[in-house]
């Protein structure tokens, strides 16, 4: 029994392009992956790292080509602008009226950055998630210019980083006690407000930000408590809402993200839904979360294309959350669900180590790690955490790693 | 099956040696992956898959097999 219309993927970001492949590889139903983007499928984590130094050419971030898509069968249609989806019909509307008929559908468009403070009119706010937003912010970052970033998240960070090393002057200001402090709590905090300022940045903590205007060829950023930054541009990275505008009218459920089981299948029998835009038991114990990294949006893509070929098949396992990041030349990778502990630790072999190893607790285990410059470590903690390791074995490892361990004030 | 990696392309992101530790390591003076086991048997396929989809900079491939 084969359905003529295709099985359609709405974004090719790397949560779509990994379900394309995976069905096309274990199916020969017509496949269509589509987006608004009009560019060719990219790497969205070069954007605030790589791609920002480049400034001549633009550099290889592609995901897929088209003609690697095409190869495999795969239909790619860009500057394809999802507004709407008419169930009963099985069919996608788009923003020229076309609409797209579907045999089963996987919602895969993302997020979107949000902007959470009035901008005046003539006022510039970039924001970093599309090769255009990079583009742009690239085109400005001339040395010597001042960049203020706010929000002091991966996005910020990396830009402060980045912006750093082209030479520019950086200012970070977070509303939170310090970079990361929600994320990854105030070790990491203080350890990223070290590097920060080692490099040269300035970083604004506890500040929240009313609103950015011009001032003749300057932006001003306005904070809470009177003050007032110059600079020569503004971006933010103060997060994001997942794009399901599109969704409104459909009976699809969205809170937060599109609500999905752990098959990535939405309230709506034939559609589901993968990547940044999925809100699914991917947190600590099955707690409902948005995983916004690249491993799992990849692995949350291709097993919901397994799942939509294979409803009988038991779910995939999944990837633990995974990020690595370069912030002014230290690379940090973390594990796990460090947003939720219950408490960290903090591992250092002497005073003013640049390669810490943090740990974090819930209950009686270890749920999450960030090691510097110890790949190593964190694979090793990544196994540990994804197989229930106990916070004792996890301290007995970490004191191994690390030669000297300071032990927090008594 | 065999697996080659790229180290032009590769920018030490790691993911492959979080996803396979028995194939990848990475170097922490390099920064680039080192390739452990570069003809993993059939049942690491699904791993060796991950990381192939876990690398951001496409810097792992699958080589097919009658290519050997």
């Amino acid at each position: 029994m084969k359905n003529s219309s295709p099985i359609v993927i709405v974004g090719a970001s790397i949560a779509g392009v990994s379900a394309a492949e995976v069905l096309c590889a274990e199916c020969d139903e017509p496949i269509l992956l589509i987006d608004a983007d009009s560019h060719e499928p990219y790497d969205r984590t070069a954007l605030s790292k790589g791609m920002l130094k480049i400034v001549d050419a633009s550099p290889d971030i592609q995901i897929r080509t088209r003609q690697a898509l095409e190869a495999q069968g795969i239909t790619l249609r860009l500057g394809a602008i999802a507004t709407g989806l008419d169930i009963a019909a099985k069919e996608v509307v788009l923003a020229n009226g076309e609409r797209i008929a579907f045999s089963r559908l996987l919602i895969a468009t993302g997020a979107s950055p949000v902007v959470p403070f009035p901008v005046t009119k003539g006022a510039r706010v970039h924001v970093l998630r599309s090769f255009d937003d990079a583009s742009d912010l690239r085109a400005s970052m001339a040395p010597g210019r001042h960049i203020a970033v706010i929000g002091a998240g991966l996005i910020g960070c990396e830009i402060a980083s980045t912006a750093r090393d082209c030479g520019l002057e950086v200012t970070v200001i977070t509303g939170e006690r310090g970079p990361f402090a929600q994320a990854l709590g105030m070790d990491a905090a203080r350890f990223v407000e070290a590097l920060q300022q080692r490099a040269g940045v300035r970083t604004i903590v506890d500040a929240q930000v009313k609103g950015v205007r011009l001032d003749e060829a300057a932006h001003i950023v306005q904070l809470a408590n009177g003050t007032e930054i110059q600079a020569d541009l503004v971006v933010a990275g103060t997060g994001v809402i997942p794009s399901t505008a599109w969704l409104e009218n459909s009976p699809v459920s969205v809170d937060r993200g599109v609500l999905c089981d752990n098959y990535f299948r939405t309230s709506v029998p034939s559609i589901y839904a993968a990547g940044d835009v999925a809100r699914w038991p991917g947190g600590l114990d099955g707690a409902l979360a948005r995983v916004e990294h690249w491993t799992s949006a990849a692995e949350q893509g291709a097993a919901a294309a397994r799942a939509l070929l294979e409803p009988e098949r038991p779910p995939s396992a999944m990837p633990l959350p995974y990020f690595m990041t370069e912030l002014h030349g230290h690379r940090m990778q973390v594990v796990g669900y460090t947003a939720v502990a219950d408490e960290n630790r903090l591992f250092v072999a002497s005073e003013g180590d640049d390669r810490p190893l943090i740990l974090y607790r819930k209950g009686g285990r270890v749920i999450g790690c960030l090691a510097v410059g110890r790949p190593k470590a964190a694979a090793n903690f990544n196994a540990m955490i994804g197989s229930g390791g106990t916070w004792d074995d996890a301290l007995l490892l970490a004191q191994r790693l690390v030669s000297t361990v300071a032990v927090p004030t008594r | 099956m065999k697996v080659s990696v790229d180290l032009q392309r590769c920018k030490g992101y790691a993911a492959c040696m979080i996803i396979a530790p028995s194939i990848f390591d990475v170097s922490e003076e390099t920064n680039k992956v080192i390739l452990l086991n570069a003809n993993p048997g059939e049942e690491a396929r699904s791993m060796v898959e991950e990381a192939i989809r876990g690398c951001p900079v496409k810097a792992i491939s699958r080589v097919a097999d009658d290519e050997k």
